[in-house]
């Protein structure tokens, strides 16, 4: 079996060292890019963390149930996400894998083609969540200030919680793919991940955890923590691993031992378990998803419209793409997840909003805050509404797929495709901005002047975003993602997200000074020439990148598409 | 109505096409036969403008695919090799989307639409997703949808792959068809079969470089074994199998 294993093991490797190579010194220069953004994240996560525990250390008396009541936190959402991801990965990986049937063909043993596959499975799902790792221990360790030996320590700890958790979501896989066709299973669990996802994050909204930093609001929050009984579930796993962490890196080694104990023992058991499934009920299941393949589609409320009749203004060619990217979107649901991490999204945005009061402010304040708060604002919303259009406007060409021969044999010029997928982002992209800007401006009862630029800012940034959104999607296009959100974390999506937040920065930054000029214009009656030529140039500066971030991305997006082989 | 004046693709140090040079003229079936990786199907991608030539030209119905590919797709038909279509429309949608994109009359393209998927035999599948169609049924659907909008010239990548017998019996009877409606077919096939029994004119493509054009008789005449048929005339200039030494092998001899 061994021979087998590391036979199979080996066609991974040498796929993963043939792709490297072969992407030569580009794939080189695309490696350190996403290499220093990792690194950049992971110790922004470290910095930002640790500011947070060290906030939480210095509430006297609970500082330190209260960081170990989060770490408990943070594994019981990772015990969901890995879940999860693993249940979907696993059915891609066992069922939906083009090879499988080669390699069912051949004489190897079964285990070891179970097991091979399970590795994937692991170091696919697991990666993140391993190198997450980095950061929230070393905050801990630097807040609880452990030595090496304990944050090496902890790491054994995650590693056992994950084999645990890839263990379960495999087995779950395979006696659910005994039972239901492979089609419908990950199109469900990538519905019900995201929404769990969702429900934590706007969870989490709702905790406010900034009453933290409030003295009056402890003894609600401790009370609060108190209450919440999930996170502290003494029979999960992610309970023990927390627990062996925070006992690695607090120097409560008994407790620690004991736990990483626990770890290991349900880490052979759920393993033993899902080898008990590798055999009859894995190759029934396979069989099982196999035949359910030809599925006989039924039709819904969305078919029965004719969008022909509502878009018939529209020129031929482009009402055409535009419908069949309706009915594309609606009909994949792997996409409804998207609309899910929208609505999530939103709702943390109006809660942390609403939450403004202006009225509470000292009043000497009121200028300079007013001046902060426009800028805030608007930048929190433009980062709202560039993190959507990565989602969905940076990955609306990608998302064609190998079906994109078809779209370069239709008589349409890639400009003319642009524009369709230019005009079918911006309007929704749009309508959310206006959403996000105007009850920003309801919340925190800005003045009408300013509510009105604001409400013109969020169309520039709607025009703007989504033309940048349109251009790099093809300047970097991925047809062979399996999925939205691994096109939208793909190398042109990150790199798209920095450009896009680069835009806001300026954006905001050249109207800093004419907002500052109006906000001030009751205490100096006259601004002064001067400073009005600047405020005008800082306007037309303004403007100009507008053009800049609207033109720039579309004509080299259309140059890309005209240079594009496939 | 197909010219094609020295074409050359490189990938790096690898070149794809060397040199090519082919005429193909009005209603003219024109077969493109070579041994796996020759270059047919870059040949294929060059000329409906997939892929950019290193230098040459490729002119289709006049146009430069190149300087002018608006003009060239409007008359053309493409069937490639590996039929991947958007697998979450219906096939009657996705004809509906070729009609619509080719600008084509509504209600008689609807008709013709119901026609060809039951020609194609696959009319009973209009109303299910593409995703759940086997190979040969996408490659109908493709063929459906290029003589729904009735282009002046196909060009078809392997036109047999995955097709059941009775599909490649209509699909040669629908080629013979289409030359006598004077339409231009350019084939790149590995069926000598077909080739031999349409095809006006057969160009043979090895290394990069076409080593042999004209007709079927032209080729006889040509061929130094003094063959009669394609198999062996192909086989002379490409270089036949070691057969001898595979029947030794499989036999275990050395």
């Amino acid at each position: 079996m061994t021979a087998d294993l590391l036979a199979l093991l080996r066609i991974t490797s040498r796929t993963v060292k043939n792709s490297f190579f072969k992407a030569g010194s580009r794939g080189a220069i695309r490696g350190a890019v996403l290499a220093l953004i990792g690194f950049l994240f992971l110790f922004g996560a470290y910095r930002g963390l640790g500011r947070v525990l060290a906030a939480f250390m210095n509430i006297p008396g609970v500082g330190s149930v209260l960081i170990e009541k989060l770490l408990a936190m943070v594994f019981l959402t990772f015990l969901f996400m890995l879940l999860f991801s693993n249940i979907i990965i696993s059915i891609a990986t066992y069922y939906l894998s083009d090879d499988m049937s080669l390699q069912l063909s051949l004489p190897v043993n079964r285990r070891a083609l179970f097991l091979s596959r399970f590795s994937k499975v692991t170091i696919n799902s697991s990666w993140m969540v391993f190198f997450m790792g980095l950061p929230i221990f070393a905050a801990y360790a630097a807040v609880l200030k452990s030595g090496l030996a304990g944050f090496l320590a902890s790491f054994a700890a995650l590693g056992l919680f994950l084999l645990i958790v890839s263990s379960l979501g495999v087995t779950l896989t395979v006696l659910m793919m005994r039972i239901f066709p492979a089609k419908r299973i990950r199109d469900f669990f990538v519905f019900l991940s995201v929404a769990v996802v969702c429900a934590l994050l706007v969870f989490i909204r709702l905790l406010q955890p900034e009453k933290l930093t409030n003295p009056n609001e402890q003894m609600i929050f401790k009370d609060f923590l108190a209450s919440l009984q999930a996170p502290s579930a003494p029979y999960l796993p992610s309970f023990w691993a927390s627990q062996a962490v925070f006992g690695f890196l607090s120097g409560a080694y008994f407790n620690a031992l004991k736990y990483l104990g626990f770890l290991a023992a349900a880490a052979g058991v759920s393993f033993t378990l899902m080898l008990s499934v590798s055999g009859d009920i894995f190759l029934r299941g396979w069989w099982n998803s196999a035949e359910n393949q030809l599925m006989r589609y039924r039709k819904k409320f969305f078919d029965r419209i004719d969008y022909r009749k509502y878009l018939g203004r529209l020129a031929p060619a482009v009402r055409e793409m535009v419908i069949k990217d309706v009915l594309v979107f609606i009909r994949d649901s792997t996409q409804w997840p998207q609309l899910m991490i929208i609505v999530a999204i939103n709702i943390i945005y109006v809660a942390n909003i609403s939450m403004i009061d202006l009225s509470k402010l000292p009043a000497g304040y009121s200028i300079i805050i007013k001046d902060v708060l426009f800028l805030v604002i608007m930048g929190f919303a433009g980062f709202v509404i560039a993190s959507i259009a990565a989602r969905f406007v940076f990955s609306s060409i990608s998302i064609e797929g190998k079906s994109f021969w078809v779209v370069r044999m239709a008589p349409m010029t890639p400009g003319e495709f642009l524009k369709e997928k230019f005009w079918i982002n911006f309007w929704p992209l749009l309508f959310l901005s206006e959403i996000l800007v105007i009850l920003s401006a309801i919340f925190v009862k800005i003045d009408i002047i300013t509510g009105i630029i604001s409400a013109v800012m969020g169309l520039f940034f709607s025009v703007c975003l989504t033309a940048m959104g349109i251009g790099m999607g093809a300047i970097f296009p991925k047809f062979d993602a399996a999925n939205t959100a691994e096109i939208a974390t793909s190398y042109g999506g990150i790199l798209y997200m920095i450009f896009a937040i680069g835009y806001i920065g300026v954006s905001e930054f050249l109207l800093a000074y004419p907002m500052h000029l109006y906000y001030t214009r009751g205490i100096y009656l006259f601004a002064g020439t001067e400073s009005l030529l600047w405020a005008c140039l800082a306007v037309l500066a303004f403007l100009l990148v507008q053009a800049a971030a609207f033109a720039l991305p579309m004509l080299r997006g259309k140059k890309a598409l005209e240079r594009l082989e496939l | 109505m197909i010219e094609l004046k020295n074409l050359v693709k490189k990938y790096g140090k690898f070149t794809a096409v060397e040199n090519l040079s082919i005429t193909v003229k009005k209603g003219e079936i024109f077969g493109f036969l070579g041994p796996n990786g020759a270059g047919k199907t870059t040949t294929i991608k060059i000329m409906t403008g997939l892929l950019k030539p290193t230098s040459g030209e490729a002119l289709v119905g006049g146009f430069d695919i190149q300087k002018d590919p608006v003009s060239v797709k409007k008359i053309i038909g493409f069937i490639p090799d590996r039929p991947y279509i958007y697998e979450k429309l219906t096939g009657k949608e996705f004809l509906d989307f070729i009609a619509g994109v080719f600008k084509l009359d509504k209600t008689s393209s609807k008709r013709k639409a119901a026609e060809l998927l039951a020609l194609f035999e696959i009319d009973k599948w209009g109303d299910e997703l593409i995703e759940s169609y086997s190979h040969g049924m996408k490659q109908k659907l493709v063929m459906a949808s290029n003589i729904l909008h009735d282009p002046e010239i196909y060009i078809i990548d392997e036109p047999m792959v995955g097709l059941d017998p009775k599909s490649a019996k209509i699909v040669r009877e629908m080629f013979l068809d289409l030359k006598k409606a004077g339409k231009t077919l350019f084939i790149s096939t590995h069926s000598l079969e077909i080739v031999e029994s349409l095809c006006d004119t057969i160009g043979i493509i090895q290394n990069a470089g076409l080593i042999a054009k004209g007709s079927m008789e032209e080729l006889r005449a040509s061929s130094k074994s003094g063959s009669r048929n394609l198999e062996d005339i192909f086989l002379s200039l490409t270089g036949a199998p070691d057969l001898a030494g595979v029947l030794n092998y499989i036999s275990g001899e050395k």
